[in-house]
Formats: C-alpha cells, structure tokens, sequence
C-alpha cells in the first residue's frame, strides 16, 4: 500500500511581543521564532516586521506566576508553508515562551490577503438622518432694509388688534 | 439595493489585520452590525465575523467600547 501524501498548507503565524523588549532585540527574537518553525519542517513565504502598536484593551500576561498588565506591543506575523505535525511541535515551544504575549496560528492562502488602500467609497454602513431647513440668513443691516421692502403691503400679519377687531364686526 | 463591499472591491480574503475595513462593520460600541446593515453576502458575513473575533483577540480592535 502506498504511503499517504501529506498535503502542505499554508498557515499564518502572529505574535505580541513584550513592550519590555529593547527595540534592537526584537529582530533577534523574529528569526529565532522563525528558526523554531523551519526546524520543524515549515518553510517561511511571506512575513512581515514587528511593529510598535497600542492594544485596544489591557492584556493580563503572567510571567513566573506574576500577573502583568500589557497595555502596547510589537505585532508581527509571518507564513509559512508545511504539513499538519509541524503545529504540534511549534505549539509546545510557543507556549513556553515568555516574551509572546499573544500568538495565533490560523490557515490562510499564500497570496497578500491585505486589501490596497485605496477603495472604491460607494457604500455606507449607516445612514444618518440629517433634517434641513431653508432659511434665510441676513447679515447685514442694510439686506434687513431689502427684506423687509421686499414684503407685499397686502399681506397678512397676525396681531391680538386684528383679531379684537374681528370679533367686534 | 445594498451592495456587498468585499464584492465591489474584489476582496477574496477578508484579513483579520485589515483592521480599517473591520472597523466599517462595527457599531461605535465595537459590536459587529447585522447582516441587514452591512449589506453583505451570508458568505462573507461569516468571514467577517471570524475576523473581527480573531482581531479581537489579538487585542487590534476592543471586545466593547464605552
């Protein structure tokens, strides 16, 4: 019987690094991830550098029993390609890790799954109500002459005089 | 009619890093909107939400926001 061939996926490894981390250090920690995956088998195709980031809420990260609260990291990935075993044998070592404050590993696809920046702007998610109302806006105090000859000498004004005069008649 | 965003713009892969068209989903208090208000294909819906929650842990977009 002939041996199954394993097919090779392509994952995607990304990490929060510890904000304690000294800058120069931290290109130093990405190829040592990285030397844990090709060790295992994997092969890197895509990666991108860590960068400086504030987290949108505080992670809780325990380090030698003592609770640390992580409020800004270095997030990085990259992806790799290889069989199934390899995310047996790289999960043990990352979660010994200390300096990862958070890791993921997830399936993806080998292209660039990051959109280009600029998109078309057709749709919106939410329509807000907006009520307008015309009016005329005056400046100045000669436009308040102009408005007022504008007025027809026929019209019609509401006054408690008319109205009294009506209900004598 | 409601157009499918990932659909005008060609998006096969909805990425959980993406975090600035996550954010066009989501409710001032960092809810995911309904299917009914994104306009999205049920598809893509489901690939959106599995985004949005692998970019919440991550701790790239909040869980709630005040």
């Amino acid at each position: 019987m002939d041996k199954i061939d394993i097919e090779k996926r392509v994952y995607e490894f990304s990490y929060l690094l510890v904000p304690t981390m000294a800058e120069e250090d931290v290109a130093g920690k990405v190829s040592q991830l990285k030397k844990i995956f090709t060790d295992s088998g994997a092969e890197i195709i895509a990666d991108e550098a860590p960068e400086y980031i504030g987290l949108a809420y505080t992670i809780i990260h325990k380090v030698d029993n003592k609770n640390v609260r992580v409020n800004s990291a270095y997030f990085g990935w990259f992806k790799f390609m290889g069989e199934v075993d390899v995310l047996e044998k790289v999960k043990m070592k990352l979660d010994r890790d200390n300096d990862l404050v958070r890791h993921l590993l997830i399936k993806t696809v080998a292209e660039n799954t990051m959109a280009p920046k600029k998109l078309s702007q057709k749709r919106e998610v939410r329509k807000r109500f907006t009520t307008t109302t015309p009016t005329q806006t005056v400046e100045t105090a000669e436009a308040v002459d102009t408005v007022v000859e504008v007025m027809p000498e026929d019209a019609v004004i509401d006054s408690p005089e008319l109205v009294e005069d009506e209900v004598k008649e | 009619m409601k157009q499918d965003f990932f659909a005008t713009n060609n998006i096969k892969f909805i990425d959980y890093k993406d975090i600035e068209i996550l954010k066009k989903f989501l409710a001032p208090n960092a809810r995911m909107l309904a299917r009914k208000r994104t306009g999205l294909s049920a598809s893509n819906q489901r690939d959106l939400s599995v985004a949005v929650k692998r970019a919440r842990f991550m701790a790239l977009l909040p869980f709630v926001a005040k």
